[in-house]
């Protein structure tokens, strides 16, 4: 049928993998490490802002009202360092169908949630945040979290896949090329039959 | 219908320099052609303008029926295989295999079969996850060729794709170039300046010197029966010695010594009494039961076979290949003969102004 995707063998298909990179799992979970950046150049933003406006140069090491800044916010510094790194590191194990990764990729997708309720909103109770600037923060923080799991995810299932697959070349149960060539053989069985229902249809032309 | 037909081929430059003067060849369906020749003589221009990278000056290329001569290279279902390979080396092996196909926007599954294939043909299964960096030449050089396998196209070129590979390696890239060529069945044309490589890989050798077409035949008939004294001397290992002389009287005689002729080299020497002629005679013709003093001044062993270097009358350097090894010291002199089924007659090569040889010397049958 017309704009109908042709089938791929399953044998093929998984085949493909094996020589074919995760990169739609990766490039998820890079997505998410993007995502996080928005978010904390946002709320860097805010501190930078407030300097500007000279209301309190080192606010965010003396906190202004306690709730928001204060050491709270070298430490979101160093989270970041350590988001930035295992994200990327994640992103490859991915590529590479490695699970080994998972359960971390996991945990820091949940804590991109957990952390809208850290600085974005006490920050925005504080009113030190715009309500703008905390929704597109929220956002960030939740499209990264959503992307990073969405990865780990597709990661996990993809490297099941292929793993199961090796152990199914391993233990002879398939054979790559018997299929390829029995593949081969088809397509040209089918040619042969196109070529065969073209000629009686020319013979009738020439007939009528 | 041959596969690819060339028609007075000329190349010429924008300075007015000419490449390639009037190249014809047919060449037949799963034929494989090798063009020779040393550096400068033309037959990578001539497999350029083939494959489309040059412009083709004059004369028509036409490929399994379709004129190509204006064609870009993309339209004319060619695949070229490059000296240097020409790889993508932040790609793995399977990309690099696949890439022209993916350009192409073919089907995964199908650009998967096809990667499959040719690694299969090309034993390069277990490498198509690696980089080009990580490795050998000659697996680069397979690579290069499953590259142009998986495009299936009607006519294969390669431009000395053997000449960055250490000499084992060659050897036995080149035999499984014979076993590609087989399995496959496909047109192929080969550039090299290695004429072991011609010899061995072609059903027909075309040898070309300074852009003009020497001779076009299968390997036996260059080595057996060269058109002229260039093919004489360009195929064969060590040269074809040359000797300048006159026909008299039943002999042919040079500075260095007489030497008769049979009857039948007589026959076909009857219109050059007197005349000056060119005999080629090749080392391994060279027999040790003639009357030509040769005093001994090198003596090289190869196992298989010696190459024995010597002088005849004082000055004339030739080369002899003898079937045996042998023990012969600087000083030592022999008696040599030729072998008179194997001795070759030319006429004197035509000079141009500059002293320069225009015409090579043609071969007197």
């Amino acid at each position: 049928m017309k704009g109908q995707k042709p089938e791929i063998n399953p044998v093929i298909g998984h085949d493909i993998l094996r020589y074919k990179k995760n990169k739609f799992g990766a490039n998820l979970a890079l997505g998410g490490l993007a995502c996080g950046c928005i978010y904390f150049m946002f709320l860097y933003a805010v501190f930078n802002t407030n300097r500007k406006y000279g209301e309190d140069f080192f606010f965010y090491w003396k906190p202004a009202n306690g709730q928001f800044g204060g050491w709270g916010i070298a430490f979101d510094v160093i989270y970041n360092l350590f988001f930035l790194l295992l994200v990327f590191l994640c992103s490859e194990q991915v590529k590479n169908y490695n699970r080994k990764l998972f359960i971390p990729q996991i945990v820091v997708g949940a804590l991109q949630f957990a952390r809208i309720f850290w600085h974005p909103f006490t920050g925005f109770k504080a009113g030190i945040v715009e309500p703008a600037k905390f929704v597109i923060m929220a956002i960030a923080l939740a499209a990264s979290g959503a992307l990073i799991i969405a990865s780990a995810i597709i990661g996990y299932l993809r490297s099941k896949e292929v793993e199961e697959f090796n152990k199914t070349i391993e233990n002879g149960e398939v054979d790559i090329m018997a299929v390829v060539k029995e593949l081969d053989e088809e397509d040209e069985r089918a040619a042969a039959a196109a070529a065969e229902a073209v000629a009686p249809a020319g013979n009738n032309e020439e007939v009528q | 219908m041959p596969e690819v037909n060339i028609q007075h081929l000329d190349k010429i430059y924008d300075g007015g320099v000419q490449a390639v003067y009037d190249f014809n060849l047919d060449i037949a369906d799963g034929e494989f052609i090798v063009l020779v020749g040393p550096s400068g003589c033309g037959k990578s221009t001539t497999l350029r303008m083939v494959a489309g990278l040059e412009d083709i000056s004059a004369g028509t290329l036409i490929i399994d029926g379709k004129d190509c001569t204006r064609l870009p290279p993309k339209d004319r279902d060619i695949a070229m295989v490059f000296q240097n390979y020409a790889l993508y080396g932040h790609m793995t092996i399977y990309e690099n295999m696949a890439f022209s196909l993916t350009l192409r926007k073919e089907r995964k599954d199908i650009i998967h079969r096809k990667v499959m294939a040719a690694a299969e043909i090309l034993d390069l299964k277990t490498q198509l996850n690696k980089k080009p960096r990580q490795l050998s030449g000659g697996q680069r050089q397979r690579v290069a060729m499953g590259r142009a396998i998986v495009r299936n196209p009607k006519v294969f070129l390669f431009d000395e794709p053997l000449s960055n590979l250490d000499a084992k390696l060659r050897g036995s890239m080149r035999r499984e170039l014979m076993l590609l060529h087989k399995k496959l069945n496909a047109t192929m044309m080969y550039v090299t300046h290695d004429q072991t490589e011609a010899l061995t890989l072609a059903d027909r050798i075309v040898c070309m010197s300074m852009g003009h077409v020497q001779q076009i035949g299968k390997p036996i008939e260059l080595y057996e029966r060269p058109a002229n004294t260039f093919v004489a001397t360009f195929i064969g290992l060590p040269p074809m010695n040359m000797f300048e002389g006159t026909v008299s009287g039943g002999k042919f005689v040079c500075e260095y010594f007489e030497y008769p002729l049979s009857a039948a080299q007589y026959n076909t020497l009857a219109g050059y009494e007197g005349k000056q002629v060119i005999l080629g005679v090749r080392p391994e013709n060279i027999t040790r039961d003639g009357h030509i003093k040769l005093d001994i001044t090198n003596n090289e062993n190869l196992g298989m076979n010696t190459l024995v270097h010597g002088k005849i009358g004082g000055t004339k350097i030739i080369v002899c290949k003898f079937a045996e090894w042998c023990n012969y010291k600087n000083g030592d002199s022999i008696e040599i003969g030729f072998d008179p089924d194997m001795m070759h007659f030319f006429e004197m090569p035509v000079l141009d102004e500059k002293g320069n040889v225009a015409e090579y010397g043609k071969a007197i049958r």
